[in-house]
C-alpha cells in the first residue's frame, strides 16, 4: 500500500506502518521516526529523528508545497502504487504490464502460456526498496514474460504481455 | 502645510496658500485625480502616496487579468481591451482615451511600459493633462544611448574614454594606447558581443586591430572600429536626482546596484561601501550637473560605472522612477513619489541640499518568480500561499497575493523586500532573516538564492561588482538536501495529501494518529 511522491526530480515510496504506538511512515523503505504539531494556518513543527523543522505547507491538487528553513519545495503526489500500475496498463486497450518505476525483478511466478485469473500474481518487483506484486488485470493467457528474476528494468518497461482476446478465445 | 484655497474657474489651476501665517500664495496645476499607467507593485506603491495626498487614483488592468492588489487599491479602474495584456499596457491611445473619459488631471507612468516613451509624455500634455515626469525632449535625448553619451561628453562630463579609428587611422594605435590597457576594441556598428576584443597589452594591439576590423567587416559589413577603456568588474553606482521647473536640482545620494543576473539588478543598497565622503560628493555633484545641463525636470537617475581605481563614467540616465527607489526613501525619509507629484503640479523644491541627510543603511532584494538553477528562466503558477515578512524595519512592496496567477504575460518580479538597519551589518542580518520568513508557495522563486547572496562572505565584506553572481556561482547554488530532511519533506507531503490521509485514517484509532493532525 505504498504511495509514490516526487521531490526534486526523484521519486520515493511512502507507506503507512501500523505500530502499537500509532502509525509510522516508511519512507524509501526506511521506517521514519516522526512526530509533528499543527500550529494552525498551515504552520507545523515536524520532528524527524530528533531534528526539529518548522514548516509551512500549502496544497494544490496533487502538489504539496512546503517552505522550510528559507527554501521552498514542491512535492508531487504521483499516486498509490497500485493505482500507478493500473494506469500504466493503460486500461483494457493494452495487453502490456508496464513498470511504474525503475526496479529489479524479485520473482517470476508465471511463464508464457500459463492461464491466469484476474488478480493473480504474475511477478514480484522491487522498486525503491519496496516489493510490489504485479497481478493480472484480467483473466487470460500469459503470452510472454519479458524480464527474468534478478534482472533490472526502467520506468515504462514492458514486464509482461497478456494474449489478446481473439487469441485467447482460440486457445481456450 | 499646503492648502488649496481657490479653484480657478477657467483653467485647471488653483491658488494654494504656501504659508498659512504669511499668506504667501502660488498658482499650481490642479491635481485631484491621477491615472497610474502601470500595474503590480509600483501601481500599489503610487496609489498609496496618492491616497496620503488626498487625491483620487485611477488604475488600469487588462480584461483578462483578475483582481490584483493593484486593482483593489485604486479608487477607479479602467479595463483595457486588446489581444494581449502586455500590448494593452503599451496602448497609449486607449489609456489616454480612458484618462480623458474619467476626467483625469495627471498621469503617473511608473517604470517600464510607457514610462520612457516621449510620445506618450507629449500626448498626455497635448490633451491638457499633466505628465508626472520629465519633458518629452529629455526623454528622447536620454533614450538614445549614443546621443546621451555624446551630450554628456560635450557638456564636459566623464564618459569612458574612447577613440575612433575613422578619425585618423594612422594615429589610431597611438591614440588607443593613450587610453590605457586593458582596452576594448568594438565594431562601430556592433552589438551582442560580436566583434569585441579585449586587449591587455601594447604588443597585442596591432594584431587585435586587424582582427577586429576584419570581424566588423564580416559581421556588420562596416569595418569602422573604436577603442574604449575596458573596465573589469565595475560597480554599478547610480544617483537619484530630483529637479523642479524653476531649475532647482537636488540629489538624494547614491544606490549601488552591482548585484545583477542576466544584466538585471537583483540586490540594491544605499549607501555604497565603495564611496568615501569625497568620492560621494564628486559623483553626486556630477549627476546634478548632468541633470541641470539637460534642463531636467522631475525624478531621474544617472547611472555610472565605477572602476576599481575609483574612476567613474557616465553610463546612462533613466528618465523615470526606478524600481529600487525605496532604498533611497528608507535612508533619506523622503517620499519620492510625493516629490514627483509636487514638482509636476508646479511646486518648487522647498528643501536645500544640506537638508537631505541619510540615516542608516537599506538593502532591497527583488523577488522573482524564476528558476535559479535553469538560467533564471521565468516561472509561472498560481500562488497558493503567500507570507510577507512583518517587522518595523521591513518594507515589502508586493504586486501579488494569495490566489494570484503568475503568468508569462508580464515581468516575473513579484515583490521587493526593503530592509533597514542602523549599520550595513544589521541590514544584512535583518535581510537574511526576513527573506527566510517570506514565502510564495505555488511557484518557484529566487528567495533562497537572494538570502545566499546577502549572507555570502564576499557580500558581507562589500566585495560587490557586476561579476559577483558569476564569480560565486558555486557558493550560490542550492545546497544538496540531506536524506533526513528529504524524509521529513516527503512525510509532511504524504500527510498533507488527502488521498494518503484518507487511506491512513480509514484505520481505526489508536493507529490512525500521528502527531495532532487536524483536518
Amino acid at each position: 500500500m505504498g504511495y509514490l511522491f516526487e521531490l526534486l526530480g526523484e521519486q520515493s515510496v511512502i507507506e503507512p506502518v501500523y505500530q502499537e504506538e500509532g502509525i509510522g511512515l516508511r519512507v524509501d523503505g526506511r521506517i521514519t521516526d516522526l512526530d509533528f504539531k499543527d500550529l494552525g494556518g498551515g504552520e507545523f513543527i515536524f520532528e524527524v529523528e530528533g531534528d526539529i523543522y518548522p514548516v509551512r505547507i500549502a496544497t494544490s491538487g496533487d502538489s504539496v508545497f512546503i517552505h522550510s528553513e528559507g527554501e521552498s519545495y514542491e512535492i508531487l503526489a504521483i499516486n498509490s502504487l497500485e493505482k500507478v500500475v493500473e494506469e500504466a496498463r493503460g486500461g483494457s486497450s493494452s495487453d502490456s504490464l508496464i513498470a511504474p518505476m525503475p526496479g529489479v525483478v524479485i520473482r517470476v511466478e508465471k511463464k508464457a502460456g500459463d492461464l491466469v485469473k484476474r488478480g493473480e500474481t504474475i511477478l514480484v518487483i522491487e522498486s525503491m526498496k519496496l516489493q510490489t506484486v504485479v497481478t493480472s488485470f484480467r483473466d487470460g493467457l500469459v503470452r510472454s514474460i519479458l524480464v527474468e528474476e534478478g534482472g533490472g528494468f526502467e520506468k515504462g518497461s514492458v514486464l509482461a504481455v497478456l494474449a489478446s482476446d481473439e487469441i485467447e478465445e482460440d486457445q481456450l | 502645510m499646503i492648502m488649496f484655497a481657490k479653484r480657478d474657474q477657467e483653467a485647471a489651476f488653483a491658488t494654494i496658500i504656501l504659508d498659512g501665517l504669511s499668506g504667501q500664495t502660488r498658482r499650481v496645476r490642479l491635481m485631484e485625480k491621477v491615472l497610474i499607467a502601470n500595474r503590480g507593485e509600483i501601481a500599489v506603491r503610487i496609489a498609496k502616496t496618492l491616497r496620503g495626498m488626498d487625491m483620487k487614483s485611477v488604475g488600469i488592468a487588462h480584461e483578462y487579468e483578475g483582481e490584483t492588489p493593484a486593482t483593489r487599491c485604486v479608487d477607479e479602474l479602467i479595463v483595457l481591451r486588446g489581444d494581449s495584456p502586455i500590448a494593452a499596457y503599451l496602448d497609449a491611445k486607449q489609456i489616454l482615451e480612458g484618462a480623458r473619459e474619467r476626467d483625469v488631471d495627471a498621469i503617473h507612468p511608473g517604470y517600464g511600459f510607457l514610462s520612457e516613451n516621449p510620445n506618450f509624455a507629449r500626448s498626455t500634455r497635448e490633451l491638457g493633462m499633466t505628465y508626472i515626469g520629465p519633458s518629452p525632449e529629455v526623454i528622447e535625448l536620454m533614450g538614445d544611448k549614443i546621443l546621451a553619451r555624446e551630450f554628456v561628453s560635450k557638456e564636459g562630463f566623464r564618459i569612458s574614454p574612447s577613440e575612433e579609428e575613422e578619425e585618423d587611422p594612422l594615429s589610431f594605435k597611438e591614440r588607443s594606447e593613450a587610453i590605457g590597457f586593458p582596452l576594448l576594441l568594438k565594431a562601430a556598428a556592433g552589438g551582442g558581443g560580436k566583434g569585441m576584443h579585449i586587449v591587455r597589452s601594447a604588443k597585442d594591439l596591432v594584431g587585435a586591430i586587424e582582427l577586429a576590423k576584419g570581424e566588423a567587416e564580416r559581421y556588420f559589413g562596416d569595418g569602422r572600429i573604436y577603442a574604449e577603456r575596458y573596465i573589469e568588474n565595475p560597480r554599478h553606482i547610480e544617483v537619484q536626482v530630483m529637479a523642479d521647473k524653476a531649475g532647482n536640482c537636488l540629489h538624494f545620494f547614491e544606490r549601488e546596484c552591482s548585484i545583477q543576473r542576466r544584466f538585471q539588478k537583483i540586490v540594491e543598497e544605499s549607501p555604497s561601501l565603495a564611496l568615501d565622503k569625497k568620492l560621494r560628493r564628486k559623483i553626486c555633484s556630477e549627476a546634478v550637473g548632468i541633470a541641470i545641463a539637460a534642463k531636467y525636470e522631475n525624478a531621474g537617475t544617472i547611472e555610472f560605472i565605477l572602476a576599481p581605481d575609483g574612476e567613474f563614467y557616465f553610463l546612462e540616465m533613466n528618465t523615470r522612477l526606478q524600481v529600487e527607489h525605496p532604498v533611497t526613501e528608507m535612508i533619506t525619509g523622503r517620499d519620492l513619489v510625493e516629490l514627483q507629484i509636487r514638482i509636476a503640479r508646479g511646486e518648487e523644491l522647498s528643501i536645500a541640499q544640506e537638508e537631505i541627510k541619510t540615516k542608516g543603511h537599506a538593502i532591497e532584494c527583488r523577488v522573482y518568480a524564476e528558476d535559479v538553477e535553469h538560467d533564471f528562466s521565468p516561472c509561472i503558477g498560481r500562488l497558493v500561499d503567500v507570507r510577507e515578512p512583518v517587522a518595523e524595519f521591513v518594507r515589502f512592496d508586493s504586486g501579488v497575493a494569495k490566489g494570484s496567477d503568475v503568468s508569462a504575460d508580464f515581468d516575473p518580479m513579484l515583490a521587493k523586500l526593503i530592509v533597514y538597519g542602523e549599520t550595513r551589518e544589521e541590514a544584512i542580518s535583518r535581510s537574511v532573516e526576513s527573506l527566510k520568513q517570506t514565502s510564495f508557495l505555488g511557484v518557484n522563486t529566487n528567495l533562497a538564492y537572494l538570502s545566499r547572496i546577502v549572507a555570502h562572505p564576499a557580500f558581507v565584506k562589500g566585495e560587490t561588482d557586476t561579476g559577483f553572481v558569476a564569480r560565486h556561482k558555486l557558493d550560490l547554488a542550492p545546497k544538496e538536501l540531506s536524506t533526513k530532511k528529504r524524509r521529513m519533506l516527503l512525510a509532511a507531503a504524504a500527510l498533507s495529501n488527502r488521498d494518503f490521509r484518507e487511506r491512513v485514517e480509514a484505520v481505526p484509532e489508536p493507529y490512525a494518529s500521528i502527531g495532532d493532525w487536524s483536518n
